[in-house]
């Protein structure tokens, strides 16, 4: 604990001169270099100066240890996906914050804030928290500074920015002074590579992740890393195993009435079907994920936007069509502009093809070629305009469009 | 070079397998798009 910064505190804080707090314990230039650190005080003096302040020298060294306990219980929280504990912890953190600065966590506390941020998904907050650890980064221990990578690392990864996250995650699984059994690292490690469309690697994280998750009964984290594991194999066609993931965690998540997770995992299973080629299928396990799903929220919209995209297979134009125009509004109403410009090109493509195509050319393939992170569509959009100028007799740009694909 | 080569050889790829009053439109919906969704960070 940092006494002379914390006597200083306290102090000014009940407006006291340091003649006033002085008197009778040590001189004034000695309690000044006290304060400033420059000079180590006995025990016997600084107790005398604390209890001048009304503080307790026993209390704050047993605040010391609490912070120590606290930060440990909010890391754990944290790993073990328990909201409502972390927002309790958080909670108790905060109401001793004033005399964090004085303890040797100051660093580790500013660090795990922002990791509560970025599991409470405040962005925003989170970002500030990053700017303020920055500045204080040189004086970071190697641990922290560890931490410090592996949390802006957590941070792109819920920016989308998963090249970036990779690449610093990379750095950190190379370096040998880095801890590395960390279930939670790998587990994001998987997310990033099955976001790159890396799935080979996904898989590998992932198994990893799933027995370090398993090691230590970590139950949530477990049905997440299943779930990466399904989407994955649905990815790199392993089509068993994903069947197998998906089943085992429907019916884990049942018996643990997991509201939450239960629509989710509905809609991946449509999305497994819907890569087996049945699409039928996949639509059953899309509209159960749909009816499970009671907040107009971002999986809604992917939920909704995947029926409607079978449906207009199925030729069922009319339900496609009411479905796209609830994707569209909705997706306006969210601010999320790639299901926007999707469901809007399939609503044109309903009305009129030339339409529909010049409106994915002018409009949709620059969005997604500008956030570098849709290759899948982009693959799929090339293809889909290089027949279409092919079939007008326009080669050219039938084979630009090719080109892009290579 | 080596661009202009496969831009030609892809075009005559493309005029040779093009086929003639070709009616049938672009299918968009034949091979619907992968969207899971993933669990939390």
């Amino acid at each position: 604990m940092e006494f002379g910064a914390l006597i200083k505190f306290y102090r000014t804080q009940r407006g006291m001169t340091q003649t006033e707090l002085a008197k009778g314990i040590c001189s004034v230039p000695h309690l000044s270099k006290i304060e400033n650190n420059s000079k180590e005080a006995n025990e016997a003096t600084v107790s005398l100066l604390l209890s001048r302040l009304h503080i307790n020298f026993k209390e704050i060294e047993e605040k010391e240890e609490l912070i120590h306990n606290l930060l440990q219980q909010l890391g754990e929280k944290i790993n073990f996906y328990l909201k409502d504990k972390a927002d309790e912890v958080y909670q108790k953190l905060q109401e001793i914050e004033d005399i964090i600065p004085f303890s040797t966590y100051i660093h580790l506390y500013e660090l795990y804030k922002y990791r509560y941020l970025l599991f409470r998904g405040l962005l925003d907050e989170a970002e500030l928290q990053k700017d303020l650890l920055f500045k204080q980064k040189k004086n970071f221990s190697q641990h922290e500074e560890y931490l410090f990578s592996y949390f802006n690392a957590v941070c792109l990864i819920m920016k989308g920015h998963y090249k970036a996250a990779d690449e610093i995650l990379e750095a950190l699984y190379n370096d040998p002074s880095n801890e590395r059994s960390n279930a939670d690292f790998f587990y994001h490690r998987a997310f990033v590579k099955g976001s790159l469309e890396q799935s080979g690697h996904a898989i590998h994280f992932g198994k990893v992740a799933l027995q370090l998750f398993m090691n230590e009964h970590n139950f949530f984290r477990i049905l997440h890393t299943l779930m990466m594991l399904g989407i994955n194999y649905t990815h790199s066609n392993i089509y068993e195993e994903a069947e197998d993931s998906f089943r085992h965690l429907i019916r884990n998540a049942e018996l643990l009435n997991e509201e939450k997770l239960l629509p989710q995992i509905y809609h991946n299973m449509g999305f497994l079907q819907n890569k087996r080629n049945k699409p039928k299928d996949a639509l059953d396990y899309y509209e159960k994920s749909l009816a499970l799903q009671p907040i107009k929220n971002q999986h809604y919209l992917v939920t909704l936007y995947s029926i409607g995209e079978i449906q207009y297979s199925l030729n069922e134009v009319a339900k496609a069509k009411e479905s796209f125009q609830v994707v569209s509004s909705l997706a306006k109403d969210l601010g999320i502009k790639k299901y926007r410009l999707l469901a809007d090109f399939y609503l044109f493509h309903i009305i009129s093809p030339d339409k529909a195509f010049k409106y994915l050319e002018a409009k949709v393939i620059p969005h997604l070629e500008g956030t570098k992170e849709h290759k899948n569509d982009l693959t799929r959009f090339y293809k889909m305009l290089s027949d279409f100028f092919r079939q007008q007799g326009s080669y050219l740009e039938a084979v630009n469009y090719l080109n892009k694909i290579i | 070079m080596k661009k202009a080569i496969i831009v030609l050889f892809s075009l005559a790829l493309l005029v040779c397998a093009a086929p003639v009053n070709d009616a049938n439109p672009v299918n968009v919906a034949d091979s619907t798009q992968d969207h899971p969704i993933y669990p939390p960070v």
